[in-house]
This record gives structure tokens, C-alpha cells and sequence, in this order.
């Protein structure tokens, strides 16, 4: 970005002042600051509509299409799904690119146990300190992985955050009346089953799980080793955060259109079949644990709010397919699933989407045996 | 061309948030409480958008795609296609409705012994037949928070289900509507909502729920009978006001506003019901 500015500035002291050609001046200067045009003529225009602008362009009715009502539905849905996720991901992206500039790869070394017996569990309590939700942690996940953290670490950090994490611990509290008989449960068996992940992955993943195409910024200039040299300089700091800047653009751009496409189908799920389908399968306790299992991955709720989703099924359901529902819920759905095949290799994606649900029903059975 | 798609998505999504902000229209689709994070990511939006317009000519560090940006842009041209309102009646069915609260639900499956009430907490589910010489539990240890919207309801000459607190109103409602409140008068507003499961001549006055976006959205409300049920339809805002009345519904008994008529009211500018904790 700097660079880019500068290169620019150069351009415009250097313009010959020939007086002949006044207009080619003029082109010449409004194609040097195109951009700064740009950029505030954009600022601008907010600025108009903040102020009023948006009743004028509300006034002029421009015509839209008469659509039936399950197209509406859908769309609110689409949109509050959208609406309600894009902060955390541009968040997750922030975070990402903040990792990508001021945290190096000898610290994660340092910071990181080297016995899997003790990194493993660490990562699954790693939630607790840096609540990131299910929106945002894969573009951390990724970055982590790429500054060298082990994927098996990293991954189990990826399936215990959005559960073992103080927002979902208290709306879980609250959501079931103040028990924590629940809570406990859940939190417990998200971590086992995260922990028992990262054990999977350590054993059967063998090489990198990111995308090929995902990890292609190691040929950024920045990455280069020389880079590396001269990064206590201040003034390429400045040019570090440029770059990780531009290069949030197209981390977001990236989580962006996986996680618009699993907000559109989980908001076709959630109009087409609903959570209503599930009533009247209530017979078999073993059907509805399968059942909410699918409806938590289709939904693709945050993990904050779904307790209240499961609350309001206390009285038609058993209690084991509440609790598959509130555990394998954060760790697989829709949106989330979109956004992994944008990261990892499909082999891992396979990894996490049969282990957790295997270990979900496992979990589940061995906690009904417990009981 | 890249350039500009991607400074679009960035600064046309801004927009779309800042219109929904300033229009308040915001709240058809999330709870309130979120718009600090909202006008953050507008911000950061902002921010994206500028980067990318000083990067211009820099090269593209990953592809996107014709069908990646058709993706972003999807939110974009869905609201400007469609202009979608807040969820109305015809998702309800699909939604699910929570009848009971988590608390009257817990006083329905009669009064909790001591026994019972450790289990719970310890998170095991109770015993079928607990021992005869448990002593009931005192009314007092879960509902001690209730308590203070009782008292208020008590004194008032007309219970007002505002939604402010509407959640602990309506809990407060179905734990004491066959005690203290009985008989109360008492006025509710919400949507016409009829499951399939409901009694003749009733219906239920709802609202939706919402404790982060549009897609957690359940149906709460109180029941209600008065002339003219039938004819009434769907998803129609009513207001209504009659003394409280029980009817047994699904093995509890529910509250139920028996009112002599109702009064057709306009949406409200808050569609939903809005979690705040």
C-alpha cells in the first residue's frame, strides 16, 4: 500500500509542465489520484446517506419485483444469517492479518508445548482466553496453521472455541433454566470430542492440511526470507501492516462468498424443512438424536443463541438429543463446512466431518450409559 | 475489473449495513445489542474497500472468481431485488414454539421434592417414582426473581404484557396464572398464530423471539378465546384484554386471556421479541 502511494507521489512531481497540453495535464492528474478520488468521493456519498440521503433514495421507489412470500422468508433469513455473521469474520480476518504481521512463527514455538499430551488439551481451553466464534476461527485457524502451529493443535482449537468459550457457557446456563446439568455436559463432551480430534489428526494427517491455493502467499514478497531480515525495521513494519492490509481484502473475499453460500442454503433449510419436521419423529429417543444432529448441521446457528433454539424443544424431546444437537452443532454446519472446503483439503474436511460425528454419537451414548 | 468488483463487494456491503442502520431496519433482522459489532464491521468494511481502491493496479494475490463474486455480491442485489421485511406468520410452523417457559415447565411436572431438585442439579434426570417421604420444595428458591414482577402485576390494575421484560412477564404469567393471578385482567398484543395442535375457538397472540438473529426466532405468546376467533386470520396484530383464565393443553395447564372482543392494531416497529441479557 505504501509503496503504491509513493510510487504514485513521485508521478506527480515528475509531470512535465508542458503548457501546450493542459487537458492531457488534467487526465494525467485525475488518473494519478484515482483513487484518492475515489475513496472520498465514497466517503462522501455515506456521508450524504447518513445525513438524510436515504429517504431521497427511498423516495424514488425503484421498482421491485413482486416475489411470493417463501422468497421473502428466505431472504430475511439469508440476511440476518448474513448480517449476524459478517462482523465476526471480518474480525476473524483482522485477527488473522494481525497474527500474519506481529506474531512470528519462533513465538508460536516458544509459546506451544512440544508433547501433544499437554498442547492438545491447552488448545481446547484456548477458547476461554480468545472467544472467537464459529465464524471467525477458520481464517484464524488457517492463518495459525500457516505460521507454523501444529495442525493438530490447531484444529482442536477450531472445534472447542465455540462451545468451550464464556459466551456460550452463559447463554447455555441461561437458555436452560439455570442448570448447569447441561452446560457441564455440554462444555465437557465438546472438549473431549475436540481433543480426541486433534489425537485423530496427529495420527492420520501427514502433510499440510491447507489448500493448495490457500497457502500460495508464501510467494508474497513479505514472506520471502529476505524480508525477514529487516522486520525490526519500523518503516517496513508500516509496509508489513500495508500488505496484510490488501491482503485481508482477499482473505475476506475468500471466507466471504463460502460463508454466503452456506448462509443460503442453511436459510432454504430452515424454510424448506424447519425445525418442526422433527416432531414427528419424536417416537425412537435414537432417530432424534440422529435428527437434531442433521437439523444442527443444516440450521447453522451461532453457537451464542442455539441453546435457546434446543430450550424450546425441552418438553417434545429426550435430553440425549438436546445435548447432540448443542455439542455437534458448533463443531459441523452448513456455513461452517462451506468456509473449510475454501481452507483445507478435502481428505481433512472428510476427517472432520465423519470423526465428530461418530465421536458426537459416541459421546452421546456413553454419557446416556453414564446417567 | 478485479479491483473494482472487490472494492464494490467491500463498500457496497458497508452501505447495505449503513442503510440498515440508519432506516433501524436492522432490527428485522438481528437483535439490537449487535450493532456495535455491526457498525464495527462497517468500519472495517470501510477500511477494506479504501485499501483495495489505493491498490488499484497492484496485482491480485488470489483469484476469486466469476461465481465468488456473484456470491458476495448476492446479499447486495437480494435486498435491493427483494426488500425484505421482518419474518412473518407463514415461518412460524417451522420455527417451533415454546409454550412453556423453562421454569413454569419445570413447576408443571409437579412440585419438585428435595430429591428431585439435587438430581437436577447435578444434571441427572429425576426418578419416576420419587420416595413418599420427600418434602416438597418451598415455593420460593427458583422463582425468588419472578417474585418482583408478581408483586408489580398484582398491584397493577391491569397486566400489561409490555415488551420490556416480556419474557419474564409472560414466565411470571404462566407460573402464577392459577394463583395469584387468576382471574387478573389482563392485556396482551401480538400476531393471530394457530397450530394445528390448538383447541377449537383459541388462538395464540405471539411474537417471535430473537436472541441473535431472524434465523433463531422461535414463537412465544399467551392464548387467547374471545367472539369472532374463527373469522380472524393468520398473522394478524391484535390487541386483546380479559381476565386470565387455565386451559389444559398438551398434559400442562396454560393461561389463557378470555377477552369479550379484540382491536386490530398495526405492526409494531419492533417486530420481535428481543433477548437482553
Amino acid at each position: 500500500m505504501m509503496m503504491t502511494i509513493t510510487g504514485s507521489k513521485s508521478d506527480r512531481t515528475g509531470i512535465n509542465l508542458s503548457k501546450s497540453d493542459g487537458r492531457c495535464k488534467m487526465a494525467r492528474w485525475i488518473r494519478n489520484w484515482s483513487a484518492e478520488i475515489g475513496g472520498f468521493a465514497v466517503l462522501l456519498l455515506f456521508f450524504w446517506l447518513i445525513q438524510g440521503g436515504i429517504e431521497t433514495l427511498y423516495g424514488l421507489k425503484f421498482p421491485s419485483l413482486t416475489v411470493s412470500v417463501e422468497v421473502e422468508t428466505v431472504t430475511t433469513l439469508f440476511l440476518s444469517i448474513f448480517i449476524e455473521g459478517i462482523p465476526f469474520i471480518l474480525m476473524g480476518v483482522l485477527v488473522s492479518g494481525l497474527i500474519q504481521v506481529y506474531v512470528r512463527e519462533e513465538l508460536i514455538w516458544r509459546l506451544v508445548p512440544k508433547k501433544r499430551i499437554l498442547s492438545i488439551p491447552m488448545a481446547s481451553l484456548l477458547g476461554l482466553l480468545l472467544p472467537v466464534c464459529e465464524c471467525g476461527i477458520v481464517p484464524v485457524t488457517r492463518r495459525l496453521i500457516q505460521k507454523g502451529l501444529p495442525p493438530h493443535t490447531a484444529f482442536t482449537f477450531l472445534l472447542s472455541a465455540p462451545v468451550v468459550n464464556p459466551i456460550t457457557i452463559v447463554s447455555t446456563y441461561i437458555a436452560f433454566g439455570f442448570d448447569w446439568g447441561i452446560t457441564l455436559s455440554r462444555l465437557a463432551l465438546a472438549g473431549i470430542i475436540a481433543c480426541t480430534m486433534g489425537w485423530v489428526f496427529s495420527w492420520f494427517l501427514k502433510g499440510s492440511p491447507l489448500r493448495p491455493d490457500g497457502k500460495e502467499d508464501e510467494n508474497h514478497p513479505c514472506q520471502e526470507p529476505a524480508c525477514n531480515h529487516h522486520a525490526h525495521s519500523r518503516r517496513h513494519r508500516e509496509d508489513r501492516l500495508g500488505h496484510a492490509l490488501y491482503h485481508a481484502v482477499f482473505e475476506f473475499m475468500d471466507m466471504g462468498k463460502y460463508f454466503v453460500a452456506g448462509a443460503m442454503v442453511a436459510a432454504l433449510f430452515q424454510t424448506v424443512i424447519g425445525l418442526s419436521a422433527i416432531r414427528d419423529f419424536a417416537q425412537n429417543e435414537w432417530i432424534t438424536v440422529l435428527l437434531m444432529m442433521g437439523l444442527a448441521f443444516g440450521l447453522s446457528l451461532c453457537s451464542s443463541a442455539d441453546a435457546f433454539v434446543a430450550a424450546s424443544f425441552r418438553n417434545a424431546l429426550p435430553t440425549t438429543s438436546l445435548l447432540a444437537f448443542l455439542v455437534f452443532g458448533p463443531m459441523m454446519d452448513l456455513k461452517n463446512l462451506f468456509m473449510m472446503v475454501g481452507s483445507f483439503r478435502l481428505r481433512v474436511i472428510g476427517i472432520f466431518f465423519g470423526g465428530t460425528s461418530l465421536l458426537t454419537l459416541t459421546a452421546i451414548i456413553a454419557w446416556k450409559a453414564f446417567q | 475489473m478485479g479491483a473494482f468488483l472487490r472494492a464494490s463487494v467491500c463498500l457496497g456491503t458497508a452501505l447495505l449495513l449503513t442503510v440498515l442502520i440508519v432506516t433501524g431496519e436492522l432490527r428485522f433482522y438481528v437483535n439490537p445489542r449487535f450493532l456495535p459489532f455491526t457498525a464495527a464491521g462497517v468500519l472495517f468494511l470501510l477500511l477494506l474497500g479504501l485499501v483495495q481502491l489505493w491498490n488499484l493496479r497492484t496485482p491480485a494475490l488470489h483469484r476469486t472468481g466469476v461465481i465468488g463474486y456473484l456470491l458476495l455480491l448476492t446479499p447486495l442485489l437480494l435486498f435491493i431485488l427483494v426488500r425484505p421485511g421482518a419474518l412473518d406468520v407463514s415461518i412460524a410452523a417451522n420455527k417451533g414454539v415454546s409454550y412453556l417457559s423453562p421454569e413454569a415447565m419445570q413447576k408443571e411436572q409437579k412440585p419438585l421434592t428435595q430429591k428431585e431438585a439435587e438430581q437436577r442439579k447435578k444434571g441427572e434426570s429425576p426418578d419416576k417414582d420419587p420416595g413418599e417421604n420427600d418434602e416438597p420444595l418451598s415455593e420460593t428458591d427458583p422463582n425468588e426473581y419472578y417474585q418482583r414482577f408478581l408483586e408489580e402485576m398484582k398491584s397493577a390494575p391491569v397486566i400489561d404484557l409490555k415488551d420490556e421484560k416480556y419474557i419474564s412477564r409472560l414466565s411470571t404469567i404462566q407460573l402464577y396464572h392459577k394463583k395469584d393471578l387468576k382471574n387478573k385482567r389482563t392485556r396482551i398484543r401480538g400476531f393471530v398464530y394457530r397450530s394445528d395442535d390448538l383447541p377449537e375457538g383459541i388462538v395464540m397472540v405471539s411474537r417471535y423471539t430473537v436472541t441473535c438473529c431472524a434465523a433463531d426466532a422461535s414463537v412465544v405468546g399467551v392464548f387467547a378465546s374471545f367472539p369472532g376467533v374463527e373469522q380472524l386470520g393468520e398473522g394478524i396484530w391484535i390487541e386483546v384484554e380479559g381476565p386470565l383464565k387455565s386451559v389444559r393443553f398438551q398434559n400442562s395447564d396454560m393461561p389463557l386471556v378470555k377477552a369479550d372482543g379484540y382491536k386490530r392494531i398495526p405492526a409494531p416497529a419492533d417486530p420481535y421479541i428481543y433477548a437482553g441479557f
